[in-house]
């Protein structure tokens, strides 16, 4: 599953990611868990928890982020 | 690169060299305000320092140069602003101050691994414990110490908590032994950062918690689109409220009369003292008269403006705001070839070009800083210019100055759109971090607005008294009547503006505020007042910024701006004139 599919506010771990520094030193990595917690209309980006910190990703690049529920 | 800016030299008096690192948005210029007495302009989000600046500091009667690096989440570059800082790491230092985020500390000891690599004297400043702690976050210093192998110091940087003991051991440290840190792979990095952050951290679980304040309340509310949108537009609407309701009493109930009962009779008297009437006389306090006007617009005028504007800034730079207003907006900036991030750089540019140009060295694309570069100086007033056209078109009907503001945003979406068209390449899709809500420090917030107010007069004053000075001579000796019968073709025929209004087309290149507020005195009827309040808009950026568009690309995109406002505020402002008349002729007939 995607990480744009993913249900709100549901504990989910990050299978993979694209290569992306900006993603890796933000803590979005595989293997590590979040919270999404909403996504943005006009096709804005998913807001996620990570470490207690929110990111926001673009749907494009969510989109390539398998994910996976706890 | 350049190093013509100030503060960027290193002083030969200097026994040691200290760097100021970290990751974005941690406290770093905090620091380095606290112990340089330099104000470094601090902000709730990513990207506030993008080039590096140096102060002094003396601490057991030895001098240090301390440098404010930009902020880095890892030294694999991603921006300019990154590959300075690893620049500067490159070229060595006699000890490192590295200040990590307790809300955060496991992606900030990624960084901390890549800085101890260097082998160079670390001490770290486990920064925002006031926060961590509000958060159930609870961090061991003691132990983190011992597992990095170098002295960790818990502060506040904002109170200047811990600072004292973290300058004592940036010191002490200068010299000694370091124990060799083996380099890790990235991947190593990342697993000994959740290591070490599981064993010295505790979090207790503070959800419950009626400890926590109105921000941290609200702070998962702004993320959402409700009610984050609605909280967003009621907070724009009430900063500007604030800005023109605010600045119009300031300036009629303090500024304006101190001005007319004051300073004018006492002008005209000391002057009349020394000098008879006739041109000499005219020049320094006739009709405009540099020592009436060079006080008048920028003091009694268009300060009042510019003061709450800042205060507002500030503000929304402080509490966390803007990067919440850009992950709002990214739908909507994505249509014009940007992304959410962009806009804490098009808000600078409200107050001033030059800021949110250098800005966009924070951008991770060409592209996009170029597409900044383009729009701000275009269609975004800076605060001064918009504190004019405020006085010019808002004592007559507020609605002129929504209506200005609207074309802008049109005009805006326009060119975002056509730029992403023409320009190659391609600008990556938001990844932005949230940072946590703050509370605004009230006492550094009190600073930066009267760094920023101190700033305005500096810089205003001189070029505006100059320029004042050159128009009130070529006022007074015809010239100007004579510039204005050669472009009247122009001026009259195609924005249908008074001959004497080709003024602000040669003051405007000097100060932006200048291209409206000669209009003032001319009794311009309403859609006058739209078509000049349109053409100051879009007409050429200052001198400075110029300079900064040359320096930060070349002189030829600077030149392709210059060229490309003037003809879009000239182009823009005779259609809406050639429009009225339209409307005119059809309803003669
Ligand atoms: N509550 C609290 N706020 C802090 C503390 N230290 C810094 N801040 C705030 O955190 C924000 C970021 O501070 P800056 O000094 O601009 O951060 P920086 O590390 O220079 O950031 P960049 O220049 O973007 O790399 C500002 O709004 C500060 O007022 C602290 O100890 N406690
Ligand atoms: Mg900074």
């Amino acid at each position: 599953m995607t990480m744009t599919t993913f249900s709100k506010n549901k504990l989910g771990k990050i299978l993979s990611t694209p290569e992306s520094t900006l993603l890796k030193v933000l803590g979005v990595r595989a293997g590590k868990d979040f919270i999404m917690k909403v996504t943005q209309p006009f096709g804005g980006p998913v807001i996620i928890e990570i470490d207690n910190r929110k990111i926001a990703i673009s749907q494009v690049v969510a989109n390539e982020i398998l994910v996976a529920e706890c | 690169m350049s190093c013509h800016e100030i503060n960027k030299r290193i002083d030969p008096n200097s026994k040691y060299k200290i760097l100021l690192m970290g990751n974005p948005n941690v406290g770093k210029s905090v620091v380095f305000s606290k112990y340089t007495g330099i104000e470094a302009i601090t902000a709730n989000y990513p990207g506030t320092t993008v080039s590096y600046s140096v102060g002094n500091i003396v601490h057991e009667n030895e001098q240090a140069s301390l440098i404010d690096v930009p902020g880095t989440y890892s030294l694999e570059v991603t921006s300019e602003a990154e590959d300075i800082a690893k620049e500067m790491l490159n070229s060595g230092a006699d000890s490192i101050i590295a200040v990590l985020d307790a809300t955060n500390l496991e992606r900030n000891l990624n960084l901390a691994f890549e800085i101890l690599e260097y082998n160079i004297p670390t001490v770290f400043l486990l920064n925002m414990v006031d926060v961590a702690e509000r958060k159930g976050i609870m961090i061991d210093a003691k132990k983190l110490s011992e597992l990095l192998g170098a002295p960790v110091i818990p502060g506040v940087a904002v109170l200047g908590r811990g600072l004292n003991r973290l300058l004592d051991n940036a010191y002490k440290i200068i010299n000694k032994e370091q124990p060799r840190h083996i380099e890790l792979s990235q991947d190593e990095k990342w697993e000994k950062a959740k290591k070490i952050a599981n064993i010295v951290q505790t979090k207790e679980d503070v959800s419950q918690d009626r400890k926590k304040n109105f921000w941290e309340k609200i702070d998962n509310l702004t993320v959402s689109p409700w009610p984050g949108l609605p909280i967003a537009i009621a907070t724009m609407i009430g900063a500007m409220g604030l800005i023109v309701g605010g600045g119009k009493a300031l300036r009629a109930v303090l500024l304006l009369p101190l001005f007319n009962n004051y300073y004018v009779p006492f002008m005209e008297g000391l002057v009349g003292r020394f000098v008879s009437p006739g041109l000499l006389y005219n020049i320094l306090v006739g009709e405009l008269g540099f020592l009436i006007k060079g006080v008048e617009w920028p003091i009694a005028l268009v300060l009042p403006y510019v003061f709450f504007f800042y205060i507002v800034l500030s503000f929304l730079e402080d509490s966390g705001f803007l990067p919440r207003l850009g992950i709002l907006v990214d739908g909507v900036m994505q249509k014009i070839g940007l992304q959410g991030g962009s806009i804490i750089p098009i808000f600078l540019g409200y107050g001033c070009a030059v800021p949110a140009i250098l800005g966009t060295r924070a951008a991770t694309s060409e592209k996009e800083r170029k597409i900044i570069s383009t729009i701000v100086p275009l269609c975004v007033p800076c605060v001064s210019q918009l504190g004019a056209l405020v006085v010019l078109l808002g004592d007559h009907s507020f609605m002129l100055v929504l209506a200005v503001l609207a074309i802008s945003f049109l005009v805006m979406f326009i060119a975002g759109r056509v730029l992403d068209k023409v320009l190659p390449g391609k600008v990556n899709p938001i990844i932005l971090e949230v940072p946590n809500l703050l509370q605004p420090n009230m006492t550094a917030l009190f600073r930066k607005v009267r760094m920023r107010l101190k700033h305005f007069i500096l810089e205003a004053e001189l070029p505006m008294i100059l320029a004042i000075g050159f128009a009130s001579l070529m006022f007074e000796t015809g010239a100007l009547i004579r510039f204005g019968e050669i472009i009247s073709p122009l001026v009259v025929n195609w924005l249908g503006l008074p001959q004497e209004a080709s003024i602000v087309l040669i003051l405007g290149i000097v100060r932006r505020e200048l291209a409206v507020l000669p209009l003032l005195d001319m009794g311009l009827g309403i859609r006058q007042l739209l078509v000049g309040g349109v053409v100051a808009m879009f007409y050429m950026p200052c001198v400075a910024v110029f300079g900064v568009l040359a320096k930060e690309f070349n002189f030829r995109f600077a030149l392709k701006i210059a060229l490309l406002t003037t003809v879009v505020a000239l182009f823009i402002g005779g259609i809406i004139h050639q429009v009225f008349n339209l409307f005119a002729l059809i309803g003669v007939a």
